[in-house]
């Protein structure tokens, strides 16, 4: 039993030293011009330092707070405009023609725009945010919707519930499990815009720290802000994946059968 | 058939059908498939009606149209002289597949077509609570419907069904999913709710000996086009002995008219 614990922890782990490994002998046989490599110890003392006088604390604080806005405000849109477009047959020939035609524009094309009209500021950050996580919430939630099996349709009118409650209690718990799957990519895409944003159109948060660090010269700052985003972006994950055990667990079995 | 029974003297009659006539239209432009040839039924109070018909017969879309839930091409089905158009809540439906919510649990099944229907939440609790015991479900109230076996399911659509009071209790081959034992198991309980509460039930079967075990009269069809071919009163006393004389002899007169 322990022996096979302790091969699951190396297994687990083992990339670890490795990167360490890698990390150093990159940082001590590489140098960019006159400066070298930042090492991994090094670029971990930045980081605390970072970390003790608050800026980290700050950008992370700002980055969470446009993600979330911007979030929230595009899975609202997005959840109900898909269950209308899932639903209503009419609606989805109407506007998914239009959808389809600027879903192939990623959001960092719309940057330049975006910037050029509203300039530098939290809401260009905002509006990227939901456009990026804004397609893979509404595809989601539209296949959801329009997935839901006929007979719990049936059974439900046949027990005589009324439209409102045939979308409250059916349609959207049955299309809950694909919704969520729409939220866990949307968050994803709305971390990944939101940093590239904050390259350029938005003066706070991580992405904006690791661009200021080019400018202060400060490639340990670099490093240790890129690890920074790509912890708290997996900690956003695991959220998102727990919430989806722990809300689907318990009866997705029954869909399967 | 076509007379109606308008004037039966010892119950009311419940559900009228008249001429039900249903073609499906075929996916290569062809003439479209008849299912239903000019139905004519009329079932009384407190009955207990089979419709046994072949595989393939057209016998669930009949059951459909009967409930709401699919349009006729032409003829009319009335529910205490009023027609149906759709479905609802006094003319329910039980069916084979169990169409339980799976995000629901066993209680929350029961209670979803008492709330839509406007009943208090303490008198909801009551109601479903009674109609678990009846099924024998008891210590299952907070099961999810996946934690349960075919035949609790189906109790609990049954439980479902009844919980609601309906008119009419419309059954669409409810246990054919069903292992034999537990078939066995559930027609003796529906008959047993069936006798408690009087409800009037149409159950479509193409299962012979289930359809002489549990009703008072059984509607036999023909093969695709449906129409009806015979009616027949069973008139054998409950508790029905599945292993009886006449029990075997009505079994085998009906399948002979059947496979005829």
């Amino acid at each position: 039993m322990t022996s096979k614990l302790i091969v699951k922890v190396f297994q687990r782990w083992l990339w670890i030293p490795c990167l360490l490994l890698v990390w150093t002998l990159f940082a001590k046989f590489v140098h960019l011009g006159t400066w070298s490599f930042p090492s991994p110890w090094f670029t971990f003392e930045k980081w605390w330092w970072l970390f003790k006088n608050g800026t980290l604390i700050k950008d992370i604080g700002s980055s969470l707070f446009h993600v979330g806005y911007g979030f929230t405000l595009s899975a609202l849109i997005a959840v109900s405009l898909g269950t209308l477009m899932g639903w209503n047959r009419k609606m989805f020939e109407y506007l998914n023609p239009f959808l389809n035609l600027i879903r192939p524009t990623p959001p960092a094309a719309w940057l330049p725009l975006v910037v050029f009209v509203w300039g530098i500021g939290l809401l260009p950050g905002i509006l990227l945010v939901i456009y990026g996580s804004f397609f893979p919430i509404l595809l989601n939630t539209i296949n959801g919707v329009q997935n839901v099996e006929k007979r719990y349709v049936n059974a439900a009118l046949t027990l005589g519930l009324g439209k409102r409650r045939l979308m409250c209690d059916i349609v959207l718990p049955a299309a809950f499990p694909s919704i969520l799957i729409g939220l866990r990519m949307g968050f994803g895409f709305a971390w990944m815009v939101l940093i590239i944003a904050e390259l350029i159109a938005v003066q706070s948060g991580l992405g904006y720290m690791i661009l200021l660090s080019v400018t202060t010269l400060e490639p340990e700052s670099i490093i240790a802000g890129m690890i920074t985003i790509g912890v708290v972006g997996l900690g956003l994950d695991q959220f998102f994946r727990v919430l989806i055990d722990k809300y689907i667990l318990k009866w997705q079995k029954g869909i399967v059968i | 058939m076509a007379e109606g029974n308008r004037d039966m003297t010892h119950s009311k009659e419940i559900i009228r059908v008249t001429d039900l006539v249903k073609s499906f239209p075929k996916k290569d432009r062809g003439e479209p498939l008849k299912v239903l040839d000019g139905i004519h039924l009329s079932i009384s109070e407190g009955e207990f009606v089979s419709i046994l018909g072949p595989s393939g017969c057209g016998k669930s879309t009949f059951l459909h149209i009967l409930a709401g839930l699919d349009r006729q091409d032409s003829g009319q089905v009335f529910l205490d002289d009023k027609l149906i158009t759709g479905p609802g809540p006094d003319h329910t439906m039980i069916f084979q597949d169990y169409s339980l919510f799976p995000w629901m649990t066993v209680e929350k099944n029961i209670e979803l077509g008492l709330k839509a229907t406007g009943i208090q939440e303490s008198e909801r609790k009551a109601i479903s609570r009674n109609y678990i015991d009846l099924v024998h479900l008891g210590g299952f109230e907070n099961h999810y419907p996946h934690e349960l076996s075919g035949g609790m399911k189906q109790r609990v659509a049954i439980a479902r069904g009844f919980a609601l009071n309906p008119r009419v209790l419309f059954m669409d081959e409810p246990f054919g999913a069903l292992d034999a034992q537990t078939r066995v198991m559930l027609q003796e309980e529906l008959i047993r709710i069936f006798t408690s509460t009087h409800k009037t039930i149409v159950f479509v079967t193409h299962n012979v000996s289930e359809a002489v075990f549990l009703s008072d009269r059984i509607v036999v069809c023909t093969k695709r086009p449906m129409q009806v071919k015979e009616i027949f009163q069973v008139s054998i006393e409950r508790p029905r002995d599945r292993f009886g004389i006449p029990f075997n002899e009505f079994c085998k007169q009906v399948a002979q008219l059947l496979n005829a």
